[in-house]
């Protein structure tokens, strides 16, 4: 609306001598703006003549005010709806935040070598055990693979040389 | 002000409605006459000036929380010359109808505005315009806009459906609408 705002505030105004029964637009607007004269017009309507509004306007009004209260309600609850969404992505992304920020903190803030020499020897020794460990695991599987293809292979030559004596 | 207190619960929600109600029908009641008056006398139409009413009572209620509860009367007056200064200008016009075309102007020594409404030319070309209607808006429009009667008192009247009548009803104010642009 090119006016709403007008109703919202009372500006100060010169109050115009208003001939209320042939008003100018400029005059209106100053109405509009002025309480002062909108008091002054609407105690010349009130005098003059007044006509009787519709019977049913009232009731009319009323039901839209309801109406538009109830849009009112849903759009506050839609916001509420949104806004405590928008927490729970605030919430997330400072949980995101933090944990990159204490990576970030390991990562460049704790000496390295340092903690390689303070850590304790169980830990070391318990490494070192496993390390052990998997590689005899690993060569014990290696040399049984070996055996199998070594098996394999004078199998096969056996096979060829029985072949070989029956041509 | 009641309407400028934050609620934080439910409660205090409701009962900032109901009071924003209240206050409402008080404002409809007091001034309603008023307003259309002022609306009727700017725009020059009717049922044009019925909107401009509505839409005046609907803008108070909705700036409720803004009012400073002082002067309702010059506070509402200043939202309808709003309202019709928004329609002069949509409609394109730059002057304010000047003829008292439908006013009689009448010195009346009675106490309250409210008593002495009048039942003026207005009222006569309301009576005019239904009777160019064809049947069965006419008598329709009639008894609903010149002798004021309620859907339920057509209804029972007539014995038509309350749908029916609320159509019919709908129809015949469009085109007295029309009517009223073309006088
Ligand atoms: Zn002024």
């Amino acid at each position: 609306m090119v006016t709403e705002e007008k109703q919202i505030g009372f500006t100060a105004c010169n109050h115009k001598n208003i001939d209320f029964k042939n008003i100018a637009l400029e005059e209106l607007e100053h109405i509009a703006s002025c309480e002062i004269c909108a008091a002054q017009y609407a105690g010349f309507i009130e005098k003059q003549a007044m006509i009787k509004a519709p019977h049913y306007l009232k009731d009319n009004i009323l039901k839209k005010s309801r109406a538009f209260s109830g849009v009112w309600n849903i759009n506050k609850h839609i916001r509420l709806q949104m806004s405590w969404k928008r927490l729970q992505m605030f919430c997330y992304g400072m949980k995101i935040g933090l944990a990159m920020c204490g990576a970030l903190a390991i990562l460049f803030l704790v000496p390295v070598g340092d903690s390689q020499q303070k850590e304790p020897a169980v830990g070391v020794n318990f490494i070192d055990k496993m390390n052990r460990e998997l590689r005899e695991f690993s060569d014990n599987v290696l040399e049984y693979t070996d055996l199998l293809v070594l098996n394999s292979d004078a199998n096969n030559k056996e096979d060829i040389s029985h072949d070989k004596e029956k041509e | 002000m009641i309407f400028q207190t934050r609620s934080s619960g439910r409660q205090e929600e409701e009962v900032e409605k109901i009071d924003c109600d209240n206050y409402l029908e008080h404002l409809i009641n007091a001034y309603g006459n008023l307003v259309f008056s002022i609306c009727f006398r700017l725009a020059g139409s009717y049922f044009d000036a019925e909107d401009l009413t509505q839409d005046t009572f609907l803008s108070a209620y909705k700036n409720l929380h803004t009012f400073d509860g002082k002067n309702d009367k010059a506070w509402v007056c200043r939202i309808a010359t709003n309202k019709c200064l928004d329609y002069l200008k949509r409609a394109g016009r730059n002057v304010v109808p000047m003829e008292d075309t439908y006013f009689n102007e009448v010195q009346c020594n009675k106490p309250s505005p409210e008593e002495y409404v009048l039942e003026t030319d207005m009222k006569q070309e309301l009576y005019n315009l239904c009777s160019h209607l064809k049947p069965p808006y006419q008598e329709i429009a009639l008894d609903y806009f010149y002798y004021e009667k309620d859907i339920s008192e057509i209804v029972k009247q007539s014995g038509k459906n309350v749908k029916t009548i609320q159509t019919q009803v709908y129809r015949s104010k469009i085109m007295l609408r029309k009517l009223w642009r073309k006088e």
